[in-house]
């Protein structure tokens, strides 16, 4: 009954998800994802695209729409994905599946969008993140499942968009989902207890991928100092890094400072370049006056 | 309220058993004492292994009440969480169903209740999984081709025990090997919440050549006896374990 790997669902382009409850009809676009928790459809509700979560394991559903409500409680900026519908839906052989629909964000993985666009962007999407982890700590959960894969850069807005929340963990709590390179119990650096140091934990470890000297996934070694010496285009952040990854920040608003400090001073140390600096300046790298600029432009839009 | 005690089995083994009693019927015997079987096969990284041995990884586990999951070594670490935590999981919504009925005066599964409705459930469903005792009996097959696993098996506990940790309810880990010297199975460290002994425990684990699966789970249930401070777990009856059905081989 329950051997299978993963509770996945597979659905058909242009099939047609009528809630059994609710009695809205939805028709899939196509897979977007497909994880341990279950699989996740590009949809259609009339012409709004939409994104629907359907899972073999109805708990999933229960849980995940439960972090949902809890998130819409932030006032104003939308912490993760608005969540649109609840319902179930019978397939094949009279089989019934939980699914939720939420909002469909049109982003770009943090990791891919500064492959694609530099690391510059670095500096405006973690204020931008850590404000929301703040957000989130200040309703006294913590995100948990942290990874360059579950931050969303929205395409059009350029903002940074928290997905994937079933890592949603009150305070005090053991976390249940997690992906191992961002788990400080993998590194021995902490437990697994939910606080706000865990995120950002995380957090740094997403950092450091992002270094294009890093593969995460294929880091033998359980030395995590090893890992920050070989980010070396990651240098100027090095220090807040490496004071996230031993749990020295207690909130997200402390390290989001001092990425802040980092961002000043590169910024100073790249104006004053043309007289002399030793400073390791690869973070700015191809980081032209004009990038330069135009990280910041969005930095004071955000 | 009283959240009662979870007991598992967690077997971890690479192939069919090959001695002795039919673990599927000694499986459905340990579940019957309220102990779910979970099983893990671990097929080699070289990825040549035939996984059809293992098919009865998955009659184990579900004539045991519990989860199996067949994985290469190098996913071992979060499929015994996930294994632990869904049977979990499983037996609190059992358990949950069981109240529903007496709430609603009929069978009520979780996804006869509106949506709306479910969100309640499953926090309880939660929180029980948070806060219940958990008690889990690892039971590692070490016979020669599980040698080279050993050390994804030391990984992998260590990182479960790390999670137990972490939970708000007490919980009780022992850890035996089968088949050992002269005997079926061994104990390698009796019953413990102390996370530091995983480490001192292994490098002592030795392969033999036999698997004797179905004899080594009906000696270990018994262990299940002598977790310090718990509630009291009997081993009613034995004597249908002991005696009534035929070897597999
Ligand atoms: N609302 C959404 N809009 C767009 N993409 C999403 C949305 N939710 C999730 N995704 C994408 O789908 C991927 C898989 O979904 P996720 O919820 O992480 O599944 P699982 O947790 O089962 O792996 C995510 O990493 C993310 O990139």
């Amino acid at each position: 009954m329950t051997s299978s790997i993963h509770p996945t669902v597979r659905l058909n382009k242009y099939q047609k998800i009528r809630g059994k409850w609710n009695k809205r009809t939805y028709t899939i676009v196509r897979l977007i994802g497909e994880g341990a928790r279950g699989s996740i459809y590009l949809a259609l509700l009339s012409q709004q695209y939409v994104a629907l979560k359907i899972s073999q394991d109805s708990s999933v559903v229960s849980a995940e729409v439960n972090a949902l409500k809890m998130l819409k409680k932030v006032q104003g900026q939308s912490l993760g994905p608005l969540l649109l519908d609840v319902d179930d839906v019978v397939l094949g052989h009279q089989t019934v599946y939980a699914f939720y629909v939420m909002e469909y964000i049109d982003g770009v993985p943090l990791n891919t969008w500064v492959k694609q666009e530099g690391l510059q962007w670095l500096f405006p999407a973690s204020q931008q993140l850590l404000s929301q982890l703040h957000q989130l700590h200040n309703l006294g959960h913590i995100f948990g499942d942290l990874k360059p894969e579950n931050i969303l850069v929205d395409r059009k807005s350029k903002q940074v968009r928290l997905v994937d929340v079933g890592g949603v963990t009150p305070f005090g709590r053991s976390i249940r989902e997690y992906t191992t390179w961002y788990d400080r119990g993998y590194w021995k650096l902490g437990d697994r207890r939910a606080e706000p140091s865990y995120d950002l934990f995380a957090y740094a470890v997403c950092l450091l991928s992002m270094d294009p000297h890093i593969k995460i996934q294929q880091m033998k070694s359980k030395d995590i100092e090893k890992v920050i010496q070989s980010a070396t285009s990651l240098k100027p952040l090095h220090a807040v890094i490496r004071h996230a990854l031993h749990g020295e920040f207690d909130t997200a608003v402390e390290m989001k400072h001092a990425i802040e400090q980092v961002n000043q001073k590169q910024l100073k140390v790249s104006q004053t370049k043309t007289s002399k600096s030793n400073f390791k300046m690869e973070l700015m790298g191809v980081g032209t006056i004009v990038t330069i600029h135009f990280a910041l432009l969005y930095y004071f839009i955000w | 309220m009283n959240t009662g005690t979870i007991r598992q089995i967690l077997l971890i083994t690479d192939g069919c058993s090959n001695q002795g009693e039919d673990p599927v019927q000694v499986s459905t015997m340990i579940a019957d004492k309220g102990v779910a079987v979970n099983v893990i096969g671990v097929l080699d990284d070289d990825k040549s292994e035939e996984p059809t041995g293992l098919s009865e990884v998955n009659e184990i586990a579900q004539s045991g009440g519990g989860i199996s999951r067949i994985v290469y070594a190098d996913v071992l670490s979060e499929t015994v969480q996930t294994v632990t935590r869904q049977a979990m999981t499983q037996t609190i919504q059992g358990f949950v169903s069981k109240e529903l009925k007496e709430i609603f005066g009929k069978e009520t599964d979780e996804t006869d209740l509106p949506p709306e409705e479910r969100g309640e459930v499953q926090r309880v469903v939660e929180d029980l999984g948070e806060t219940v005792d958990l008690q889990v009996l690892i039971l590692v097959d070490t016979s020669a081709s599980m040698q080279n696993k050993m050390e994804a098996v030391k990984d992998a506990i260590d990182d479960f025990i790390l999670s137990l940790q972490a939970r708000t309810g007490n919980h009780y880990y022992s850890i035996f090997q089968f088949p050992a010297k002269n005997q079926v199975v061994k104990e390698l460290l009796p019953w413990t919440n102390d996370g530091a002994k995983v480490a001192k425990v292994f490098p002592k684990l030795a392969a033999g050549g036999i698997t004797p699966t179905g004899a080594a789970l009906k000696q270990v249930v018994r262990s299940f006896q002598n977790v310090p401070n718990s509630a009291e777990w009997r081993d009613d009856s034995d004597d249908i374990i002991d005696s009534s059905y035929g070897t597999s081989q």
